[in-house]
């Protein structure tokens, strides 16, 4: 219930504004998915045997998930640690750190969620609608928003300021995007340019949603989200980890 | 004997690096007490209540609150109203919001919450209750301050330094509250490096130094103990005037602190003293009362406020 508080109280603050922030968090994807989708239809027409938009739309969505969870753990959460100090106000309270983390981590999911839902319902109005397998698809999304809940409340725990996530953008997240199999399949890649994918969570994601929308289910969406699972526990763990020793001397 | 101690403290230890921040600092808060922890900035006041709240963890020792262990940190939360010197209102809500959620942060229930806040918004006197705090004066930040601890209605109250940096009619305001929640039987704990703060409020103080704890008990007693009941203030304006006085207190061997440019003196005779000095021709002497300022500068040998000393 602690955790639920925490989560309620960043989504007291993020009301106040929710309509600019939402817009905001959403029109990155979105210029990708009319840009990149219609752009290049004309020029690619199908790829692995779909239509070019259809198959950009599943990671377009798991990038929308990726980068609005990211956003909110990395300059949201700092901001709450280090910059505004909110913590603080929490933790003189029985809030314990732990509830802090999983708070955070709620918060960051619910953020991802709403970007991914935004751009969802956009894709559906464009006619790429997977019936009722979307369910599967939400599902897919809280499990990449807490992969990167985590990974990026790991990188706000250690950040010593806010120049610090540039690094984690440049380097780990726009990369992603790019690379891990949204726009164009990982198998066409150079080998060492498919096993680079192949370290990033995103790429798993993509694959998973890719799967659910084309209703094709192998044995490899086990190892997805097995990668995507214990990805996100390890960073969990460092998370509460770092945090404790970086508020509690 | 034991429910008659709200706070106990037990050979406390904590180091920085090499800075040893506290050594082995041990005493007990009674029930209902006022208590002050009285020190300059630095002396390890801050660090100790941050040890009581689990922000800290100390190297040794141990600490109760209303029988709680020291390790068990939520129970012990639960015990404490904690006023931290900044940093513990949350500036992204409302007056009303930050009440609000505090009270849901100690589980109490919406409606319970919602009425609590309102209540001590009304005592108060905080009546914009959408204002965003960030627009508040420090009066007002700072009884926002003291409600938002009182809203599990604890049984303690820990303060940490409850007046810095406010102007004097807040700071009146500020020790009328204190005086009234200790009168209603709320044991206090609180930090200051201001003397009269201690003395007006204060039932018993600890006196700290660097780290370490130089006695204990009632302002009064403390200062009748070691100090004579009065003093001399003399300030200098001039270094011949310093000179001439630095001469005297040798040549009298009077016992003496220096701060800045003012002479405390602790003379045998007052009366004589006095005269004497104003025959040298330095006229700015007062003869007033010894407070726990004298007391601190004679057991310590500098200022509280004077760092430099």
């Amino acid at each position: 219930m602690k955790p639920f508080k925490v989560w309620l109280r960043n989504f007291t603050v993020w009301k106040k504004n929710f309509l600019t922030s939402l817009v905001g968090d959403a029109i990155d994807p979105l210029i990708y998915f009319l840009g990149f989708g219609y752009g290049f239809r004309a020029l690619i027409g199908n790829v692995d045997g779909v239509d070019y938009v259809a198959f950009i739309v599943p990671g377009i969505i798991m990038s929308s998930a990726m980068t609005g969870t990211s956003y909110e753990c990395t300059f949201g959460s700092f901001t709450r640690i280090a910059g505004r100090k909110t913590y603080r106000s929490l933790l003189i309270a029985p809030i314990m750190i732990e509830d802090f983390v999983i708070g955070e981590v709620l918060w960051g999911m619910t953020k991802g969620l709403l970007s991914a839902i935004v751009m969802m319902l956009f894709t559906i109005i464009f006619g790429y609608f997977p019936g009722w397998f979307i369910i599967f698809n939400i599902l897919n999304i809280l499990l990449t928003t807490f992969t990167f809940a985590s990974t990026s409340l790991f990188f706000a725990s250690i950040s010593r300021s806010y120049d610090f996530f540039s690094y984690y953008f440049t380097a780990f997240i726009s990369p992603m995007f790019i690379l891990s199999g949204i726009f164009f399949p990982i198998s066409s890649f150079p080998s060492w340019a498919s096993f680079i994918a192949r370290i990033f969570p995103l790429t798993y994601s993509v694959h998973l949603s890719r799967g659910i929308y084309t209703k094709t289910f192998s044995f490899f969406m086990i190892i997805d989200i097995l990668f995507l699972l214990i990805w996100g526990s390890f960073f969990f763990y460092l998370s509460m980890k770092f945090m404790k020793k970086r508020l509690i001397n | 004997m034991e429910k008659e101690i709200a706070i106990r403290i037990e050979g406390i230890s904590k180091k920085f690096g090499n800075l040893e921040a506290l050594k082995n600092i041990s005493f007990f808060v009674k029930r209902g007490e006022c208590f002050g922890l009285v020190g300059p900035n630095g002396a390890g006041k801050t660090t100790l209540l941050n040890i009581l709240m689990g922000f800290s963890i100390p190297d040794k020792g141990f600490f109760e609150v209303n029988g709680k262990r020291a390790k068990d940190t939520r129970a012990i939360k639960r015990e404490i109203g904690f006023i931290a010197q900044d940093e513990i209102l949350d500036e992204e809500l409302t007056t009303f919001q930050n009440l609000y959620f505090h009270g849901l942060y100690y589980d109490l229930p919406k409606r319970e919450a919602k009425k609590r806040a309102e209540e001590l918004l009304n005592f108060f006197g905080l009546t914009r209750k959408d204002e965003q705090v960030k627009n508040l004066s420090g009066g007002m930040k700072k009884k926002l301050a003291i409600a938002k601890a009182l809203i599990h209605n604890p049984e303690i109250l820990i303060m940490d330094e409850p007046t810095i940096g406010l102007d004097p009619r807040s700071r009146t305001v500020i020790w009328d509250t204190i005086s009234a929640l200790s009168k209603s039987g709320k044991t206090v704990l609180l930090t200051t490096h201001y003397m009269d703060e201690a003395e007006k409020l204060c039932e018993r103080v600890a006196i700290l130094n660097r780290g370490e704890i130089i006695d204990i008990g009632e302002p009064r007693k403390l200062i009748s103990t070691h100090l004579p009941p009065a003093v001399l203030e003399v300030k200098v304006d001039t270094e011949e005037e310093r000179r001439e006085i630095l001469n005297y207190i040798t040549r009298h061997s009077v016992e003496h602190r220096i701060s800045g440019n003012i002479f405390i003196l602790y003379p045998k005779n007052l009366d004589s003293t006095r005269g004497e000095i104003l025959l040298l021709g330095i006229e700015n002497i007062t003869k007033r009362n010894s407070n726990l300022e004298d007391l601190f500068l004679k057991l310590t040998g500098r200022g509280l406020r004077d760092e430099t000393l």
